[in-house]
């Protein structure tokens, strides 16, 4: 014990300034010991660490005054005078010298905005997405909270409430303070009334959940729980306050036209208020009945707020206290068993909106940071050359007398001065690659809007700047210590190629390798991830689709029989446009609505009794959507006009579904019950991957637009096939519309191929990023391998000169330097591959169809790599070769 | 050495810290090492004044760089004491200079004295 104290003191006293420590340094360690022996001797412990705390605290304290001391008398006498005034003039020194090697600077820079401006683009939008708080009082302590399921196929894991359970947890929960509902998917109307109709969307909440996140609206105020019984409020989105009002402050307290039902406006919400989704028109307060009893629904979505101390681990368990007690709540045992898993899940807010968006970002973020490690050991390198080609002018300037420390703090200057200006240059950069990322970025990432270059974006580039600067200046700083510089002197110059300068450059390349095939494996893991999705056939063919969403609202309309016929004629006279090849509709269109799933009865599989019948998404759809889409009818045929108008009932199963229970049979003729009355199945098409191109294709149950029990066809979304660009078709689909009726707005106009591409998007994203990235360090590691070499040649033209002129076979010269290099490469593909063996795994969950071990991507990101550095050497190699003997031995 | 030049070497120090003139006194009565040092001016001062060793060192190194005090050659028996250890001595002009320190209060507590200002 007592030697471990001593050693540490020991340890410390080495940070004093020489002097001092040549003087009293040992004296110190030696009295310490004195006085923990003493305090050891009286056998008090206590009094034992007394002595270290305060011991360690004073010596502590003494070095800094030591050393701030030194430092003060070192800037007093170097500045002549004033400090200020001899950093300006190493400034001045630093630029003249760059300004005389433009070819130099020129180089560094560039790389050096390159890096800088990748990382500070990237880092505005880590910081935008997931560091910048939500714009909610205390948004910390705002929380999700659901349920979660048993796993089942299909199913995410969470599920929200039904009435029952919702008020279960409203009036039981211990550790909320305010727990509020609101529906996860806006719900589509039409601002009607005056002009145009305009389609909204509406976010759709409790008044609870606006008291729970807090935020007042900017005129008029919240819904409260008499509103939302007459449901006859509405709250305006800052956005439509300003375009469609012309921010009139008097709109509050005025009525508007809803799909033709008057609401009255009482209140705007301010801009950035994004919840449950962004990009919200209206807000309308959910009415829930305290008294209702309906349990099977799953529709609530809940929001708290934890109470005063409570963490998110409080409000988990409290949750789980509550789910074990849904019994009580109504829900029969079955329930409880077979699809509550009894776990809930609380979420912190921020963490429901930032979803899975945040490890992606942070891979980008890494990689970046890898591209600037590698600018920074080039930049070194470059520095090193430069360096050297100097020391021996540096050497005479020390030994005439010019001081160390200066020139020492000129090297520095010089590089820290070009990171600061390369990372000015990158914010340039930077700025225009922050609107490319928000602009291009995908939409599942989320609060991409009104990201720009922020304070705290600047801070870090401006971080980084000093921190890269001082990173790649150290080492040639290095290069002036005391026996570097004899050297220098004694061997006239040439002291240069000593063998631990060529080893300090090659560790360096062969980190630059290691990093940039770390790059290159990632990013060709998403190019393979890509082409493995862009290979999915999504079960249709997007090619010549255009797709738009019609949502019909009572009074005009009701419900059952006059949608059904409103989209018979709508589908009519779509048919009439001649470009117009087929028309249908489908109550949610794959890739972009969610389908809803209800528990489904095939009659001939019955469940056990402790088991509940499956879950199967359905769908409506009307004649002709088959067909549209071009998805293969299998079995039996698709549906017609009768199987609605006659209300046949009949349903049409997916490929899956019939795999599942007829995989040798004919599934035709099958009783099959999902939600409402027993239907019989009169086909079988082809499966579609309605989640998304990654996910599985799932069992689908499509229904006619109306059965014996009617038909909730109110919104639907269209498509519409021909042979000319889709989007040539809106104007001609908007007047097919209107001339059914003028009042009735269409949204979501889109390209099935676009739909598909977003679909994409994430994996396109990254992997667009990641090969930027990859391609940028390749091209570094390549230069860095180019710049090794070639200066190692010519540091050794004379050696190479006398071999040439011994009879040496130029071939085997050439050979000797590309060996060099490659071998250079292979270390570093070597760890870079081991690199990528760890940090591989970091990506598999944005992976699809491949492993991080994927052998073609590791083989070829080495074989790119070997290929180029033997190209990168190749140059050097054939100038060593055509060595003249006499020249290189004039040389000497 | 020139008197009145000597003097004004010595008025040079003066004020004396507090530490330096304890580090005086303790060595103005015998060669001490550090540890020595910080004890006797506790017993001294009946534990009222604790040294730290950090900044008894600093005051150490800077009054042997302005020749106040000296390493010593001369060691206790060495039974009495381990070889390492290292002796200061009071210098000539460190005593000069504790002399002068001890003047100038002198002159201080009598001008105190002369207002009517006493201890209580």
């Amino acid at each position: 014990m007592l030697k471990v104290g001593s050693w540490l003191y020991a340890s410390v006293t080495r940070l004093l300034p020489s002097d001092m420590r040549e003087s009293v340094g040992r004296d110190l360690v030696q009295a310490f010991e004195d006085q923990c022996r003493v305090a050891a001797r009286e056998g008090r412990s206590l009094s034992l660490l007394a002595v270290w705390v305060r011991g360690f605290l004073n010596l502590s304290w003494t070095v800094l005054a030591e050393r701030s001391l030194i430092a003060s008398a070192y800037l007093r006498r170097a500045g002549g005078g004033l400090g200020a005034s001899t950093i300006v003039q190493d400034v001045r020194l630093v630029i003249r010298s760059l300004l005389r090697a433009p070819g130099f600077t020129a180089i560094v820079l560039t790389t050096l905005a390159v890096a800088m401006g990748a990382n500070t683009a990237i880092f505005s939008v880590v910081e935008g997405v997931l560091l910048r708080p939500l714009p909610y009082p205390d948004a910390d302590r705002i929380v999700t909270v659901a349920t979660a399921t048993l796993p089942s196929p299909g199913g995410t894991g969470d599920m929200p409430f039904s009435d029952r359970g919702y008020w279960h947890f409203v009036n039981n929960n211990r550790a909320f303070d305010g727990f509020g509902g609101y529906m996860a998917q806006p719900l589509e109307y039409a601002l009607t009334g005056d002009g145009e109709p305009l389609p909204v969307n509406a976010g759709v909440m409790t008044p609870s959940a606006f008291q729970v996140l807090g935020t007042l609206p900017q005129l008029g105020r919240l819904p409260t729980v008499e509103d939302a019984t007459l449901a006859s409020v509405t709250l305006l989105s800052h956005g439509l306050w300003v375009s469609r009002y012309g921010s009139d402050p008097s709109i509050v307290g005025r009525d508007i036209e809803l799909t033709g039902r008057k609401v009255e406006v009482i209140g705007v919400l301010p801009e950035g208020y994004d919840f449950p989704t962004p990009n919200l028109d209206i807000w309308l307060p959910l009415r829930l009945d305290p008294e209702s009893v309906s349990f099977g629904v799953h529709n609530i979505s809940g929001i708290a707020r934890l109470a005063p101390g409570d963490t998110v681990e409080a409000g988990v368990t409290d949750a789980e206290r509550l789910v074990a007690s849904l019994g009580e709540a109504g829900y029969p045992s079955t329930w409880l068993t077979s699809v509550f898993s009894g776990r809930a899940l609380v979420r912190t807010l921020k963490e429901q909106v930032i979803g899975d968006a945040r490890r992606p970002l942070l891979i980008l973020l890494g990689a970046v940071g890898f591209v600037l490690l590698i600018a920074c050991s080039n930049v070194a390198n470059l520095f090193l050359v430069r360096a050297e080609a100097r020391t021996r002018e540096r050497a005479v300037r020390i030994a005439l007398g010019s001081g160390r420390g200066r020139l020492v703090r000129q090297v520095m200057a010089e590089s820290v001065l070009l990171a600061l200006i390369g990372g000015a240059a990158g914010i340039l950069l930077a700025y225009v690659g922050t609107m490319a990322l928000v602009a291009v970025g995908p939409s599942s990432v989320p609060r991409l809007d009104g990201i720009g270059l922020s304070g705290s974006a600047l801070l870090y580039t401006g971080g980084i700047s000093v921190l890269a600067g001082l990173l790649f200046g150290v080492l040639p700083a290095l290069r002036l210590g005391p026996d570097k510089m004899l050297d220098a002197l004694r061997d006239g110059g040439r002291a240069t190629i000593g063998r631990d300068r060529h080893r300090t450059r090659s560790v360096l390349v062969v980190a630059q390798v290691a990093l940039a095939l770390v790059l290159l494996v990632g990013s060709g893991l998403m190019v393979r991830s890509f082409q493995e999705l862009r290979a999915v056939d999504p079960g249709f063919q997007p090619e010549g689709l255009l797709t738009f969403t019609i949502v019909l609202f009572p009074p005009k309309y009701g419900f059952g029989e006059p949608t059904a016929q409103f989209y018979d004629e709508l589908i009519d006279r779509l048919e009439d446009i001649p470009a117009v090849a087929s028309v249908g509709g489908i109550s949610a269109l794959p890739l972009t609505d969610g389908a809803e799933r209800y528990a489904t009865e095939i009659y001939e599989f019955p469940p056990a009794d402790d088991e509940l019948p499956p879950f199967f998404p359905f769908w409506r759809v009307t004649p002709g959507y088959f067909e549209t889409m071009g998805i293969p009818v299998v079995e039996g045929r698709s549906f017609t006009a009768d199987d609605h108008n006659e209300r046949l009932g009949s349903v049409i199963i997916s490929q899956s579904l019939k795999d599942r229970y007829w995989p040798q049979v004919s599934a035709l003729g099958k009783r099959i019950q999902a939600s409402g009355s027993p239907a019989r199945s009169v086909g079988v098409v082809g499966d579609v991957h309605a989640a998304g191109l990654g996910f599985p294709a799932e069992p689908h149950i499509y229904k006619p637009m109306l059965d014996a029990e009617g038909g909730d066809v109110r919104r639907m979304t269209m498509v519409v096939r021909s042979d000319a660009d889709p989007l040539s078709l809106v104007p001609a689909v908007r007047d097919a519309v209107a001339t059914i009726d003028p009042d009735l707005p269409i949204s979501n106009i889109r390209s099935m191929e676009s739909l598909v591409a977003d679909s994409m998007s994430r994996t396109s994203f990254i992997m667009s990023l990641l090969l930027l990235a990859a391609i940028v360090s390749l091209f570094l590691g390549s230069v860095g391998i180019y710049g090794v070499i070639s200066y190692i040649v010519s540091q050794r033209t004379s050696e190479i000169g006398v071999r040439l002129a011994l009879g040496a076979d130029s071939k085997k010269v050439r050979r000797m330097v590309l060996v060099h290099g490659m071998k250079l490469a292979g270390a570093g593909v070597v760890i870079g591959l081991l690199a990528t063996a760890v940090m591989g795994r970091l990506l598999t969950s944005l992976l699809y169809g491949v492993t991080s071990f994927d052998p073609l991507t590791l083989v070829g990101g080495s074989v790119i790599f070997l290929i180029v550095a033997a190209l990168a050497s190749s140059i050097p190699a054939r100038r060593a070769a055509c060595t003249s003997p006499a020249t290189a031995l004039q040389s000497t | 050495m020139d008197v009145t030049k000597n003097a004004d070497v010595v008025r040079s120090f003066l004020p004396l810290r507090p530490m330096q003139f304890h580090i005086l006194i303790s060595l103005s009565e015998g060669d001490r090492h550090g540890y020595g040092i910080i004890r006797d001016t506790e017993e001294r001062s009946g534990g009222e004044v604790r040294l730290e060793m950090g900044t008894l060192y600093r005051a150490l190194h800077r009054m042997l760089g302005a020749g106040l005090v000296a390493e010593t050659d001369e060691r206790p028996a060495p039974e009495l004491d381990d070889q390492r250890r290292r002796y200061y001595r009071i210098t000539e002009l460190g005593r000069q200079v504790a002399r002068g320190e001890v003047a100038r209060m002198e002159a201080l507590v009598r001008v105190a004295h002369g207002t009517g200002l006493r201890p209580a």
